[in-house]
């Protein structure tokens, strides 16, 4: 990844997507996603949290697989799955730092993304990120919004996610993996909302919740846990040892 | 007829009324209609001593028993990790001496005792030289705390360790906290009016209220006395007699002082730095804002001036133009902590130097118990009494061997203080007998008859073969039956070691994040 901030006069020849492989995404683990996203996320991903490593803050993730190494979702060149997150469908495009001076739109670009490529090269044409005179096309301006409501969309998660610390909803997930040989792998790192907990929440928490529409996106979460067995299965279509079983718990704490 | 405890009065506030207070009514329902009614009177003109700033890691369950978020803590009391004591100059005075009393145990301490082995080992291995060293060899953490290193990281929840700690906090910023969240979310009522009478029934001696300057008379039926080396009830009103202890603890002042770092990045330490001096010792203690130091000293060996010329030196440049405060202390305690319906929780009930940070445990340890079995009736009380003061006896008793063992295994005889500490007849004989036992078996569990006992036996060893105590322990069978697990339990410390040295941030990185981010609660 190199980011550089977007500018007519170093990209003003680049044209953007679709993209040729899933390989950029196949390093991810996870992907974080905002709470508009929830509804259309949970027809695919396990929604969980986890701690960002220098913040220790919780975030909401889409989960695509159970080991460090990256996506499960992407197989045979394919990406298996209805919804795409917002996070990675916004490749190439990032905010800019707030020292970015004369960034356009406020965008900053990973210059090394197979996304891009020269307008005048062969192959699929792309969206030209600027016009001739140098202004922004409506395609980039798009992606701009897209960034936009993504960071208001991370805060709106990051709001629920404080609620839920709040009333002790957030658990520790334990996600034991087992494999033919008998052999055991723990996943760490993962929280999850404790279904039990939440039936236990006093009344008038479950009220605003509800009338914030919160309560539904917990629910959503929690029953989003059923795709760890569909991790599972797309792990197994995968070459390697398969997971003959999944055990999921939370911590007692 | 036998009266119920309905209300507890605390009198005096400071760290020991209010972990008092927090303690007792979070246990009991201090803020339910029909809970044990919690109220503290504190002296609008009384100052607290505020030297009590390291902790144990019982502080952690304190706090949380008391409903406190370790995020808040660290924020409002100006909270540090502390990982233990490094004692410097204890042994020989040289400059290159020091050894480590991390609050890890030895690794596998449940099940395998380490000394004998690590003897052998040291004798017969070329371990690197640090290993030589008791503390590196059987555990991570004095490796930690020479780093700098916090014993967790910004994503392990509040209050969970990926190695053990405790604190030092700003004594006056954590009584504040403890205060406004006793006040506002536990129900506790706080007067602050001074005590002019202690009103007692005339047949059986109880206490049954205090008259106040300005509020009147307030009555209660049980009585928590932490009013400081005052001591209202338990020394002014029941006359309970003062055991002083200086025979065996010789400090009887302390000079305080609190200098400010060199930068805002300048590292913390991550435990109390502990230095030998002529006749005392230096405490110095890292909060993110500041260090504490202070000079515990005997006035029968040095006069005040010779001492804070002494702690001046040691504070440098930074504590250039400030001023030390002086402490008078004795050491010591009350014949007996607990009378009728009246209980003394810090200061009231005795004093020791902090060499071990025994202040804080003492008024944890003394309200765990009152709070969790808070009596029920005025007919509870003499046998919850009995109980009590023959608990505490012991942990003091306990306690002073403890901080006497760190004086008696010196070879410092460069002043009278230190000569006179090896005095036997300033050693207790359970001690002397102890130390007799100790050069051919290692400290057990077996040694200590409580429990819990506030010291346990790994503490002992820590200081024993910290300070180079001469032992003969290759003799002892187990030393040989027990020989590969012992090394299992050494390649685990290894391996831990080189594990929290890769992933464990500065201290004050730590600090920083929790300032900015805090921790999640789980």
């Amino acid at each position: 990844m190199n980011l550089r901030p977007l500018h007519p006069r170093d990209h003003g020849r680049l044209a953007f997507g679709p993209l040729p492989d899933w390989s950029f995404a196949n390093r991810q683990g996870n992907v974080p996603i905002g709470l508009q996203e929830i509804g259309s996320a949970i027809a695919d991903y396990p929604l969980v949290f986890i701690k960002h490593q220098e913040t220790g803050q919780f975030r909401l993730v889409a989960l695509l697989s159970l080991d460090a190494e990256g996506s499960w979702y992407s197989l045979n060149g394919h990406w298996q799955a209805t919804y795409l997150p917002l996070n990675i469908r916004r490749h190439p495009f990032y905010l800019a730092g707030p020292g970015a001076d004369g960034a356009t739109l406020g965008l900053a670009i990973d210059e090394t993304s197979p996304a891009l490529r020269r307008i005048d090269e062969a192959g699929p044409a792309g969206e030209p990120l600027f016009n001739p005179d140098g202004a922004p096309t409506e395609a980039t301006q798009r992606m701009a919004q897209t960034l936009a409501r993504l960071r208001e969309d991370a805060a709106a998660a990051a709001a629920l996610i404080d609620k839920l610390v709040k009333a002790s909803l957030l658990v520790p997930l334990s996600i034991a993996m087992h494999a033919a040989d008998g052999a055991v792998r723990h996943v760490e790192g993962l929280y999850g909302i404790d279904a039990d907990a939440l039936a236990r929440v006093p009344d008038a928490v479950v009220l605003a919740l509800h009338r914030s529409g919160e309560l539904g996106a917990a629910h959503a979460i929690a029953a989003s846990l059923a795709h760890l067995e569909r991790l599972r299965q797309l792990h197994n279509a995968r070459k390697g040892a398969p997971i003959v079983r999944l055990r999921v718990s939370f911590a007692a704490h | 007829m036998d009266k119920p405890v309905k209300t507890v009065i605390i009198a005096g506030g400071g760290s020991a009324g209010w972990i008092a207070a927090g303690r007792i009514a979070a246990r009991n329902g201090g803020a339910l209609p029909d809970g044990v009614r919690v109220i503290l009177i504190e002296s609008p003109g009384i100052g607290t001593i505020g030297v009590g700033e390291g902790t144990w890691p019982t502080m952690r369950n304190t706090l949380r028993k008391i409903g406190i978020r370790e995020t808040d803590f660290f924020r409002h009391a100006d909270a540090a990790f502390k990982q233990g004591a490094k004692f410097v100059q204890w042994t020989t005075g040289h400059s290159s001496d020091g050894y480590y009393h991390p609050l890890n145990p030895p690794q596998g301490a449940a099940q395998i005792n380490l000394s004998g082995h690590w003897e052998r080992e040291r004798r017969e291995k070329a371990w690197r030289p640090q290993a030589t060293d008791f503390a590196y060899a059987v555990d991570f953490q004095a490796d930690l705390c020479e780093a700098g290193l916090a014993p967790k990281s910004i994503t392990t929840p509040e209050y969970a360790g990926i190695a053990n700690y405790a604190y030092h906090l700003d004594a006056g910023k954590f009584a504040t906290l403890l205060r406004d969240h006793a006040t506002a979310n536990l129900g506790v009522r706080h007067i602050q009016d001074d005590i002019v009478a202690v009103h007692q029934d005339e047949a059986t001696g109880d206490v049954t209220g205090l008259t106040l300057k300005e509020g009147g008379r307030i009555n209660g039926d049980f009585f928590v006395d932490c009013t400081g080396f005052a001591s209202l009830l338990l020394g002014k009103t029941f006359g309970t007699s003062f055991i002083d202890r200086s025979d065996t603890l010789f400090c009887d002042r302390a000079l305080a002082l609190q200098i400010p770092y060199e930068s805002e990045d300048a590292p913390v330490a991550c435990h109390t730095i502990s230095t030998a001096q002529e006749a005392g010792w230096i405490w110095d203690i890292g909060l993110p804002t500041r260090r504490g130091l202070g000079y515990v000293y005997s006035s029968r060996h040095i006069d005040d001036e010779r001492a804070q010329e002494t702690l001046m030196r040691y504070a440098g440049p930074m504590g250039k133009g400030l001023t030390p405060r002086l402490i008078a202390i004795r050491s010591g305690h009350r014949a007996s902590f607990w009378e009728r319906n009246c209980v003394a929780v810090g200061l009231s009930a005795g004093f020791l130097e902090p060499l071990e940070a025994s202040a804080l445990m003492l008024i944890e340890t003394a309200v765990d118990i009152i709070a969790d079995r808070l009596p029920t009736s005025l007919g509870d009380m003499p046998l919850m009494a009995r109980q009590f003061n023959r608990s505490f006896r012991h942990h003091w008793d306990r306690i002073i061997e403890f901080l006497k063992l760190h004086y008696v295994l010196t070879k410092r005889t460069d002043t009278a203080f230190w000569r006179d500490n090896v005095d036997p007849a300033s050693i207790p004989q359970d001690l002397q007998d102890k130390l007799v036992l100790w050069r051919c078996h290692p400290p057990t569990a077996a040694d200590f008859s409580h429990q819990p006992e506030v010291f346990s036996w790994p503490s002992y060893q820590y200081i024993l073969h910290g300070m180079g105590f001469e032992t003969d322990y290759a003799r002892l069978p187990a030393v040989r039956v027990e020989e590969a697990a012992a090394q299992r339990w050494f390649a685990a410390a290894d391996k831990a070691r080189a594990q929290t040295l890769r992933d464990l941030p500065r201290h004050r990185e730590l600090l920083r994040k929790i300032r900015d981010y805090g921790m999640q609660p789980v």
